[in-house]
């Protein structure tokens, strides 16, 4: 995947932006025994290392990124409404396909995005997701939608964080852009 | 993308024009000279014959992808003889020199081999101090050294994370791999290890692999491209991610025992379906 210069340097400019946990930046949220996939967690946690709260503190800054969720709490569930509600940005990441593996064929490991940069990520178990009208697929795997944004909401049926911490670039960039969007 | 097949799949007793003749009509871009394989291109082939070759490869419509050699296996850099480490040198340093002379920015090298009486730490250290050295010298030609993963014939190497780190210790700019598909065996998945080697990623050789097939005598495990058991999908998606849209190159057995020409065709229309992604 090619990655212009002015991409790069916007790419770098966000890291440093989440690396030093602006106030009004994004919220990691660790959902705790609730979070099913640790390891994505701790990717996310890669970047925005200064970012994390806990489930049951009140989020600051305009976005939520949720990692590895199964079912929301109601609590959690009504921060999210709360927050989208307010203008803000949540990026779901649902980690429920880890109990339905299932290999496509042909198999091409990569789930392919489309918003808001172009990237190929590998796949984790994803999830496929069914778009309601006026949701907007922002990324398929093996020709099934696995990510939608509605709104300000973006659902992710195919967890990332694991690539973040493998240090896929793709994954880096991705998530770069979709936190820089977050303060749009 | 452009697709090339190496001259060492001519068929024996062939002259180079006949043979650049078929690689041309079978639809490729370029052809990949094997140093000290054919008559036609060896050690002691002068600067001119090497510029004739040139206009040869030129009249036929095609151009040099890279300068591979066919050495390496009796001089390897990592031999404890320092007369065959000093021979390994040279015609690596003439495969730069002959890659500058045939307009080409890439060569071909099989950086180590395990032995039994050659072990693997020995192996390593005089590949890396020679790679080293031989990087500089390849950086003034500007022309990029690729080490091949022969993984299973040269027992080094052995996984992607393994020469990653490989090259990490080399260190060098002008020193990458060159990445063949069908190497990998029952090691690992190729995807794999070109998302790992991303950039450092000189050249790509294709063919297929039968992992469940040993090398034993001449029962190979290599076979034509979608013969075999690698994910070709997911390799082209692998090239894609992490931008790579340099030369494919064919490195095939002859497997034909009747109409040898036949390969080049056949290969050419699978290269052909790979690079476009229909599968």
């Amino acid at each position: 995947m090619r990655i212009s210069r002015r991409e790069f340097l916007a790419a770098c400019a966000a890291e440093v932006h989440i690396r030093a946990g602006c106030p009004d930046g994004a919220s990691l949220i660790d959902l705790g025994s609730a979070c099913l996939l640790p390891e994505s967690l701790a990717g996310f946690r890669s970047v925005m290392f200064r970012s994390v709260m806990a489930g049951n503190q009140t989020p600051r800054g305009v976005g939520l990124v949720i990692p590895g969720a199964g079912i929301l709490s109601e609590r959690m569930a009504g921060t999210v409404r709360q927050r989208l509600r307010s203008g803000g940005s949540v990026l779901l990441e649902s980690a429920v396909g880890l109990a339905k593996r299932g290999m496509a064929s042909p198999y091409v490991p990569y789930v392919d995005f489309t918003w808001p940069v172009r990237a190929q990520i590998r796949e984790f178990y994803p999830l496929p997701l069914d778009p309601r009208t006026g949701d907007r697929v922002i990324a398929t795997f093996a020709h099934q939608p696995v990510a939608l944004r509605r709104g300000r909401l973006i659902l992710l049926g195919s967890p990332v964080g694991s690539a973040l911490l493998a240090g896929d670039p793709d994954a880096h960039r991705w998530v770069a852009s979709v936190l820089r969007w977050m303060h749009t | 993308m452009q697709k090339s097949i190496g001259d060492n799949l001519i068929p024996d007793g062939w002259s180079l024009e006949k043979g650049l003749a078929l690689i041309k009509k079978a639809g490729f871009d370029g052809v990949e000279l094997w140093l000290g394989e054919k008559p036609w291109f060896k050690m002691d082939t002068s600067d001119a014959g090497v510029r004739e070759l040139l206009r040869k490869v030129r009249e036929a419509g095609l151009t040099v992808s890279d300068v591979a050699n066919s050495l390496d296996w009796d001089e390897n850099l990592s031999a404890r003889d320092p007369r065959v480490q000093a021979a390994a040198r040279r015609h690596i340093e003439r495969q730069i020199e002959t890659a500058q002379l045939l307009n080409t920015d890439a060569i071909l090298v099989v950086a180590g081999v395990v032995t039994e009486s050659v072990p693997y730490n020995e192996v390593y250290r005089r590949c890396v101090d020679g790679l080293r050295s031989l990087g500089d010298r390849a950086a003034q030609a500007k022309v990029k050294i690729g080490c091949e993963n022969c993984n299973s014939e040269q027992r080094f190497l052995l996984s992607p994370r393994e020469f990653w780190q490989f090259l990490n210790e080399v260190n060098h700019p002008w020193v990458g791999i060159h990445l063949d598909v069908g190497n990998i065996h029952d090691t690992g998945f190729a995807e794999q290890w070109i998302e790992i080697q991303g950039p450092r990623i000189t050249r790509v050789h294709l063919k297929d692999v039968m992992r469940h097939r040993g090398r034993c005598g001449d029962q190979s495990v290599y076979t034509n491209i979608f013969l075999g058991d690698n994910n070709w999908p997911a390799i082209r998606a692998a090239l894609d991610k992490v931008g790579y849209d340099g030369w494919v190159i064919a490195e095939m057995e002859a497997r034909y025992r009747f109409a040898p020409d036949q390969q080049f065709f056949d290969t050419a229309a699978a290269m052909d379906r790979f690079m476009a992604g229909r599968f």
